[in-house]
């Protein structure tokens, strides 16, 4: 990527304090430390956005309609994952959007697109926009128009609707909720558990896929499925397991409509709350097992089950943090919450083994980590929370100071505000779950430790995992 | 349809336009938007945003706020924001996305009242997210020379050398910054004195100064509405076109002309190549920003073997600059462009790469890939113009 970007500006900012960008935890409230105010935006793009997380499903085409400033960002982002075949765009003009033919112009606009596509998409996600809202456009007519003259075509009705997103539904979560749609309920296959709602797959090698597979269930997910009727056909699972907070509005609406169990396993990453969960889990593996078994009954084998489990997983977590340990002397860590889907979680964890946590960087916290938030305010109370998004984020460390020196972070809004090359290059948790995830962790901040990397190529590029043409 | 785009993306939005221009300018740009306008500017638009900050935000707007009216925070917010900053910014431009366009929000309204708080100028540069990067850029730069630059200057009389500002430089359209150093070194090795670059490698003191240059060289539509307000202010005459191959040579005796009040071509590759339409020889169509598609034309044509070029601009506030008597076409969205090759056998074709899927299989193509267009994609091969 280019970086000679002339002369940078010789202004001085050492008079900006970071005052309101940062707080000490004992000051932050929870779970919104910072007010919303005018946005910074930093340049690390790594997460996944709607794009993304629409190509997930095959044989899908993706339609936004909008204008364009907004317009642009999608289709880069589509371009530069080299999903320009499977996206299309219609861009309304300033008539269309205030003379009343906004509706009409996006069915006339996305069948258009539809009738000029080389190929038939077995599902086409449109999205409307903020401006939909405002003018009034009817979305269920829009919709009822596009299925009449697609009869063939699943119609997903997907919003990039920012404007919402700090009062109501986000787009991410309306988006996810729409894709679970296809997967509609078929006869119970009592082996099938399903993963939805997710970006990245959960591994083979997690702990819920290992106790599953002990009770010869096996997972399925979308990362999995090569055509739409694959991903269809995941409507024969009897549980559906969600890890995003993104997803948990989705699913469990998909759970009342089709009254099959569902279960919300965020991220978490100490031992008591991971096998709290993997409890859950295994209740209502039991449960199913066998129908007649008592509730209580099926919670005390599930029990049973999950502490053999950790008795066999702690001790090989604790071997870990002890090298991790002696490695990370003199050391102090960052991580974000781009990272980690549990950022305060994660700082728990690695406080508690005796790693120099310093900062993390969030805006917000998901609610569910409230007992850690606790946890660290009352053990460190001096941890520092930084904002990505203030408007003197930017300045409170900024690059033109240099590299900064024995700090290593977690997740790419660390790596670029701490200015290091020594980070671990993940978002989401890098899909890794439970024992099993912990254990990953320390081994991938082990290699950031032992090899450096240049941030500035790295972090600004989108949606990790993806391929990428950025030049 | 031309609202319909199978394949190719659109070309930068007019905030995008506003922010670019305005980057290096020492202020503060505020886009009156619910998310998305800065990551899309500063990861798609922009080269400059990782090393070289600029005090560039968003609203984070709302439906409860948009719906209710709500500008006090937008204002609050602004005021915060700003009187936390140091060094304070030398002025603040707002600009908006659809959702304050479609609401009405008084703009103008507020920058005054704010202005008052603050004791800084602030401006609204009209934008709504519905236009490109050169009615953005465009009305930026005009609007700051209008709200910022001093109403006269007092300036040297002599012509030797001319002194020059450069209009309409961002890296939406010369995103290598190759072009900047090169072209400052050539337009020195031809006798001129650069007096303010607008404004690539630039600052606020140095484009304060503009009022100080003889003549305004305008390299890009963007550069227009700026180059009409310094003639407006200044009486400065401008000349349009890039100093490439044999057109440079005529920019040059044009600039000069200028100077002197002498009769001159504000436009010598549009004038020079008018009237050349040619049904026959060998053609070069050139699809992109009209400025610089039109002097690309003229070298092409003039130096590089070409009977004919053809400009298709698919930009705003490009009518005046292509000449439809020599074949030049504005377009508007992806199917008239489709259309326009679609009987066109082995024809070449300068372009952005990102045209490719749209354009005869036979063509050959010239790349030329633009930041303004695909991005950041082919940021390795930035063409260096100079």
């Amino acid at each position: 990527m280019l970086k000679r970007i002339g002369p940078v500006n010789g202004r001085d900012h050492s008079q900006i304090t970071p005052e309101g960008a940062v707080c000490i935890i004992r000051e932050a409230d929870f779970p919104k430390p910072f007010p919303w105010e005018l946005e910074y935006n930093c340049p690390v793009h790594e997460n996944w956005n709607i794009v993304h997380t629409g190509r997930l499903i095959p044989e899908c085409h993706a339609i936004y309609v909008c204008n364009d400033n907004c317009l642009r960002g999608v289709i880069m982002t589509a371009d530069e994952m080299k999903g320009e075949q499977q996206f299309s765009a219609v861009m309304p003009n300033e008539r269309d959007s205030i003379n009343g033919r906004l509706e009409q112009v996006t069915i006339d606009g996305v069948s258009r697109v539809i009738d000029r596509l080389p190929y038939r998409p077995k599902a086409v996600q449109v999205f409307l926009v903020c401006m939909h809202h405002f003018v009034g456009a009817d979305e269920r007519y829009i919709f009822r128009q596009l299925r009449e003259r697609y009869p063939d075509i699943f119609f997903m009705q997907c919003w990039m609707d920012p404007i919402m997103q700090k009062v109501a539904k986000t787009p991410e979560q309306k988006q996810r909720y729409q894709m679970m749609l296809p997967v509609q309920p078929l006869p119970e296959n009592l082996f099938h558990v399903n993963v939805l709602g997710d970006d990245l797959p959960l591994p083979a090698s997690c702990d819920i896929a290992r106790l599953l597979a002990g009770h010869q269930m096996i997972l399925r997910q979308v990362q999995d499925c090569q055509t739409f009727a694959e991903y269809k056909a995941m409507g024969d699972g009897w549980l559906t397991l969600v890890r995003s907070p993104l997803a948990v509005y989705g699913v469990s609406r998909l759970s009342r409509a089709s009254r099959r169990p569902y279960l919300y396993l965020s991220v978490p990453m100490t031992y008591e709350e991971i096998r709290l969960r993997l409890t859950e889990l295994m209740t209502l593996v039991y449960e199913k097992e066998d129908e007649n078994r008592e509730t209580s009954v099926a919670k005390k084998l599930a029990a049973e089950e999950v502490k053999a489990f950790a008795e066999r997983e702690i001790p090989e977590c604790e071997a870990a943090f002890a090298r991790l340990r002696e490695k990370l002397t003199g050391w102090s860590v960052a991580l974000d919450y781009l990272g980690c889907v549990r950022p305060l979680s994660t700082a728990r964890l690695l406080l508690d083994h005796g790693i120099r946590v310093t900062k993390v960087y969030a805006d917000a916290f998901d609610p569910i980590e409230e007992q850690d938030y606790l946890w660290i305010r009352e053990h460190t109370p001096m941890l520092s929370i930084a904002s990505t998004n203030h408007p003197r984020a930017r300045y409170v460390a900024p690059v033109e100071r240099g590299m900064k020196e024995k700090v290593l972070a977690i997740g790419p809004k660390a790596a670029f505000f701490e200015n290091t090359v020594h980070f671990v290059n993940q978002i989401e948790s890098a899909g890794d779950w439970g024992f099993d995830g912990i254990k990953c962790l320390i081994s991938r901040i082990e290699k950031a430790l032992q090899e450096e990397k240049d941030p500035e190529s790295i972090v600004p590029l989108k949606g990790l995992g993806w391929e990428n043409c950025v030049e | 349809m031309k609202e319909a785009y199978r394949i190719i993306p659109v070309y930068a939005g007019d905030v995008s336009g506003v922010a670019s221009a305005l980057y290096e300018l020492g202020g503060m740009v505020v886009m009156h938007d619910p998310s998305g306008c800065n990551s899309t500017y500063n990861t798609h638009d922009e080269v400059r945003w990782y090393r070289k900050e600029s005090y560039i935000f968003i609203s984070g707007l709302n439906t409860r706020d948009a719906v209710l009216g709500n500008d006090d925070k937008f204002m609050e917010d602004i005021v915060a924001a700003a009187t936390g900053l140091s060094p304070a910014p030398k002025f603040i431009a707002l600009c908006n996305s659809p959702i304050p366009f479609l609401n009405g929000t008084d703009f103008r309204g507020i920058a005054r009242l704010l202005e008052k708080r603050l004791q800084i100028p602030v401006f609204y540069v009209k934008t709504n997210g519905m236009h490109d990067y050169v009615d953005g850029a465009g009305r930026a730069f005009a609007c700051f020379a209008n709200r910022m630059l001093p109403r006269s200057c007092e300036k040297v009389a002599s012509l030797d050398p001319v002194r020059i500002n450069l209009l309409g430089m961002t890296p939406l359209d010369f995103a290598d910054y190759q072009n900047v150093e090169n072209l400052k070194k050539q337009l020195e090795r031809a006798g001129f004195t650069l007096v303010a670059n607008w404004s690539y490698g630039s600052s606020f003191d140095e484009v304060m100064t503009s009022g100080q240059a003889d003549v305004n060289l305008v390299l890009s539509a963007t550069g227009l509405p700026l180059a009409q307000k310094l003639r407006e202010l200044y009486g400065q005459p401008y000349v349009m076109g890039l100093p490439l191959g044999s057109l440079a040579k005529v920019l040059y005796e044009n600039i000069k002309k200028a100077a002197r009040g002498e009769e001159y071509c504000v436009n010598p590759a549009l004038e020079l190549l008018s009237g050349e339409d040619r049904e026959e020889g060998k053609t070069l169509y050139l699809i992109g920003e009209a400025v610089l598609a039109k002097s690309l034309a003229y070298h092409y044509v003039k130096d590089l073997g070409f009977h004919r070029a053809v400009v298709l601009c698919p930009l705003e506030g490009s009518k005046e600059l292509i000449s439809p008597e020599a074949g030049d076409l504005l377009t508007e969205g992806e199917e008239e462009l489709e259309e326009f090759f679609k009987d066109k056998k082995n024809v070449s074709i300068l372009c952005d790469p990102l045209y490719r899927p749209i354009l005869p299989s036979g063509a050959k193509i010239y790349e030329y890939p633009s930041l303004s267009f695909s991005g950041r994609i082919f940021g390795e091969h930035f063409p260096v113009f100079f």
